[in-house]
């Protein structure tokens, strides 16, 4: 279900564009805020610009941040997850209080800063969310690397005098993967919630861009107005593509957690 | 020197006759019964929002009114020696104006004028050439104590500016360095306690110094404040080095927000009100009538009560549920304004005088952006590319006009160019991008346009422009109110269709003006970070001269606007006595398009329908003006 309510997602965003074609460059203020009719689907914005096409623009913005916030998020915190668990010690204690501060700081002030600092893109925005969500996977990793490192496999490739980088990646992360593969899928809900968020304050994607958060706080403005088609179905799209990926979440850790599935 | 305007509030023009005044509304304590004849203000506004009840007759009933404070509207200062970072409508005319009346109270309804009744002295008596200003005070304005306000409170102000300015600069607003108040005075005598003499070290334009620095003078109680400890002795205010003494002491009263309600010095006032409550940390205060007030009034003025909100949702909110006497429609709520009708309030809205913009940063040379702004063709591309018009009609929901430069055609002054509601670039992306064709740049409206043909001639791109440069800036806007990124997306797009890429991004209002401020510390590392920025506006002073805005060395020439026209045009404003040279200063700086000038939106207040009470004082609300001693309530 979540799989498939996903790939709906993306091909609504990715492939709709190429079959319905809208101009989102132009304003036309002369059919501001119409509501669904002919030529307009979804109705018009406040720019006059077409609601349908602003989804599927603003769909490829929030999945684009979404999958490589989540990207940059686990490798980051996987490697470092990694690095700490197996040198224990008095680096992992130092590591992880690192992590412990880094989670302390409320991360939407300091993306809005960062946000404000450098301007917003998918890249950056993607970077800012993937530098933030990367202490959950680090835990995470670290956790089952702990229990990892102990185990007769790994004690044999350190007395074939694998170097710590190959234990890394040749046994550590290989076997951490069902815990990474799970996280991913979170990570790439929250980081849409996330850019929803940015964009709702005002600090997402700026014209010519557009993203889901944008869009929904421009509806925003005029809902006492009667103009659901700005809000509804973008808020639609938010909720179910964000449920998708907590259902694949959830499925790919009933199907690849070992104690959950001897339950 | 003009005033940084509520970000949320922002200017509008509209075509206008008169409105009745309010000195003709108000008939001193006694006012009574119908006033202000029986047409309604907006018939004669024309294109004002909403309308303005005439006054209910019959009984007149005191109580207390609660007003809605704005966000971020919270006052920070209560001398009225006024610093510039409290120089905003919210310490002065919401606030230490209903304490402390200035000598010369402007503003009459939504007009831009005087009104004689609420001023504390007759106009000045010019002589000398325009050297030599003679002022006289009214008789009827008292302090609180009761002792008589004399030309030594005058004086008083006056030396303790000078004292404030001796200092720190910034601890006068109002201040620019070298003309008006105080450096261009040479003196201030009293011949008498009623009469007061400025004599000026040149002549001045009388139009500006009486509308613009006279008004500034708000009489201090020399007999209560002229100390510098709450149990010293009162000491003589004309020596400098006792003002300097008095001076701190107040400066440092005046830092103590959590004492504004109980410290004795603020109890002294000559305005219709007394604070009587002040909470710090929110702004809400209770102010309660001063039963010595001497100017125009209601039978019985009533406590103002001010209720903060921290967004304009909350504000709404609480009008919606019938919780407020006075507030305002937010310009994003203005389409339900049948639903506030039918909760029983009046709306009126009206423009603000003064002027919203997109600030142009000549100085920024990331592209050569700071030689191709320089170019006046260029400017006059960037203004066809904004549809006045049409974000009116979108963005306002109606409630706004067109607005073409510094002054505006309306709110109506004795100062309104008569070329003011014509706008000489009307909305043509054609013929923006005529303009740049005849002047050397490649149009690509699918991409960006660059510069063919570099050189100075007629049809070359212009000094400083290398051919190949690119026609791609940046534009940032404040994050709210929700209108100006609506505007700055609508011309980013109407300026693609022209081959203009404009990168837009948002920030706080606060960021804004703290490092997209060429003048100041903080902007000018700044300098080359930004192309043009949306803040908000300005509000105009009486005389709309635009010497802090776009005079070259202004404090508020934000994005380093210098031209030598234009310059000498708000010098003659200043020093000449032609009347009308504010006009011809105006005139110039609208073809001249310093910045991008926009649309206003109206100022849109709210009151309950069982407040009643001359049309000009509620009409006032839309210029920022409180003027709640002259309301009552019908039941």
């Amino acid at each position: 279900m979540g799989v498939a309510v996903l790939v709906f997602f993306v091909l609504f965003c990715f492939v709709g564009p190429l079959v319905y074609h809208a101009n989102l460059l132009t304003a036309n203020l002369n059919i501001a805020n119409s509501p669904p009719g002919a030529g307009h689907p979804l109705g018009t914005d406040d720019e006059g610009i077409d609601v349908l096409g602003e989804i599927m623009k603003g769909g490829q913005a929030s999945l684009e941040i979404g999958f490589l916030s989540a990207i940059v998020a686990i490798v980051v915190g996987a490697f470092y997850g990694a690095v700490s668990g197996l040198v224990g010690g008095f680096l992992d204690s130092a590591l992880m209080r690192v992590v412990d501060v880094l989670l302390s700081i409320p991360f939407l002030f300091v993306v809005l800063i960062v946000a404000v600092r450098y301007g917003a893109s998918v890249l950056s925005l993607s970077l800012i969310l993937g530098g933030f969500t990367w202490l959950v996977p680090a835990r995470l990793v670290r956790g089952e690397v702990l229990s990892l490192r102990v185990r007769d496999f790994v004690s044999a490739a350190r007395l074939a005098g694998s170097s710590q980088w190959r234990l890394i990646n040749r046994h550590l992360l290989p076997n951490a993967l069902s815990v990474i593969i799970v996280n991913v899928t979170f990570n790439v809900a929250d980081a849409i919630l996330a850019v929803a968020y940015l964009g709702f304050l005002g600090f997402g994607l700026h014209y010519p861009s557009y993203d889901w958060g944008d869009l929904l706080s421009n509806g925003t403005q005029y809902m006492l107005d009667g103009y659901w088609w700005l809000i509804y179905p973008v808020g639609f799209c938010v909720i179910a593509t964000v449920m998708a990926c907590n259902l694949i979440g959830d499925a790919l850790r009933d199907a690849l957690d070992v104690r959950l599935r001897r339950r | 020197m003009s005033r940084i305007a509520r970000p949320s509030v922002r200017v509008a023009a509209l075509a206008v006759a008169g409105l009745t005044a309010l000195a003709a509304c108000s008939s001193g304590s006694a006012s009574s019964g119908k006033s202000g004849g029986s047409t309604s203000p907006s018939e004669a506004l024309g294109g004002a929002f909403g309308t303005i009840p005439a006054a209910a007759t019959g009984a007149q009933h005191a109580g207390t009114i609660t007003w809605a404070e704005p966000p971020g509207a919270a006052p920070t200062w209560i001398l009225p020696l006024v610093t510039s970072a409290a120089f905003s409508v919210n310490d002065t005319s919401d606030f230490s104006d209903e304490l402390w009346r200035p000598l010369y109270w402007f503003g009459n309804g939504v007009e831009p004028t005087l009104t004689p009744s609420m001023s504390l002295a007759n106009p000045p008596v010019w002589s000398d050439g325009d050297t030599t200003a003679t002022i006289t005070l009214k008789s009827n304005y008292k302090w609180s104590d009761g002792q008589p306000i004399t030309s030594r409170d005058v004086l008083f102000f006056f030396d303790e500016i000078k004292a404030a300015i001796d200092e720190d600069p910034a601890n006068w607003g109002p201040y620019s360095p070298g003309v008006g108040i105080p450096d261009g005075v040479a003196s201030v005598t009293t011949p008498n306690a009623s009469t007061v003499v400025f004599t000026m070290k040149k002549a001045v334009n009388p139009g500006w110094f009486y509308d613009d620095e006279l008004s500034e003078i708000t009489p201090m109680p020399a007999h209560a404040w002229a100390k510098a400890s709450a149990s010293g002795p009162l000491l003589d205010f004309t020596v400098p080095a006792n003002a300097t003494k008095i001076w701190n002491y107040l400066n440092k009263q005046a830092m103590s927000l959590s004492t504004y309600a109980t410290n004795p010095l603020w109890r002294v006032v000559d305005g219709p009100y007394v604070l009587s409550a002040f909470d710090s940390s929110t702004g809400a205060f209770t102010m309660t009538p001063n039963p010595a007030y001497g100017g125009p009034h209601a039978a019985k003025i009533s406590t103002l009560q001010a209720v903060p909100f921290t967004s304009d949702t909350a504000e709404f909110d609480a009008v919606r549920a019938d919780s407020i006497d006075i507030g305002y429609l937010p310009l994003d709520d203005i389409k339900q304004v049948k639903i506030v009708e039918s909760s029983g309030y009046n709306v009126f809205g009206y423009p603000d005088f003064g002027f919203a913009y997109i600030t142009y940063n000549f100085a920024d040379t990331t592209g050569d952006f700071n030689n191709i702004i320089g170019q006046l063709y260029i400017r006059q591309a960037l203004a066809h590319l904004e549809d006045e018009q049409g974000y009116i009609k979108a963005f306002f929901g109606g409630a706004g006009g067109p607005a073409y430069g510094p002054v505006p055609s309306v709110p109506q002054s004795p100062y309104t160019p008569s070329d003011a509601m014509t706008d000489p670039y009307p909305y043509s992306i054609a013929d923006a991008i005529s303009l740049l064709k005849s002047h050397g740049w490649t149009i690509n409206t699918s991409g960006t346009d660059t510069c063919a043909r570099a050189g100075t001639g007629p049809s070359d791109c212009g000094a400083g422009i290398p051919a190949g440069t690119k026609l791609a800036f940046n534009l940032i806007y404040t994050s709210s109110p929700a209108i100006a990124g609506e505007q700055c997306t609508a011309f980013a797009s109407a300026a693609a269709g022209a081959g203009i890429t404009i990168h837009l991004s948002s920030a706080t209002y606060n960021y804004i003006i703290t490092y997209y401020d060429d003048p100041v510390p903080t902007g000018k590392t700044y300098i080359n970070k930004w192309a043009m920025e949306d803040f908000g506006g300005f509000t105009d002073d009486t005389y709309p001269t635009q010497l802090g805005v776009f005079n070259g060395p202004g404090s508020l020439n934000e994005g380093d606007y210098n031209n030598p026209t234009a310059n000498a045009l708000i010098n003659a404003s200043v020093s000449s006595g032609n009347p009308a040279a504010v006009k011809a200063e105006a005139s110039f700086l609208t073809a001249n398009q310093p910045g991008l000038f926009q649309p206003s939106p109206d100022f849109v207040a709210v009151w309950k329908d069982n407040l009643s009470g001359p049309q000009a004082s509620f009409a006032s609300m839309t210029q920022y003006g409180l003027n709640t001693e002259f309301m009552w309530f019908t039941s």
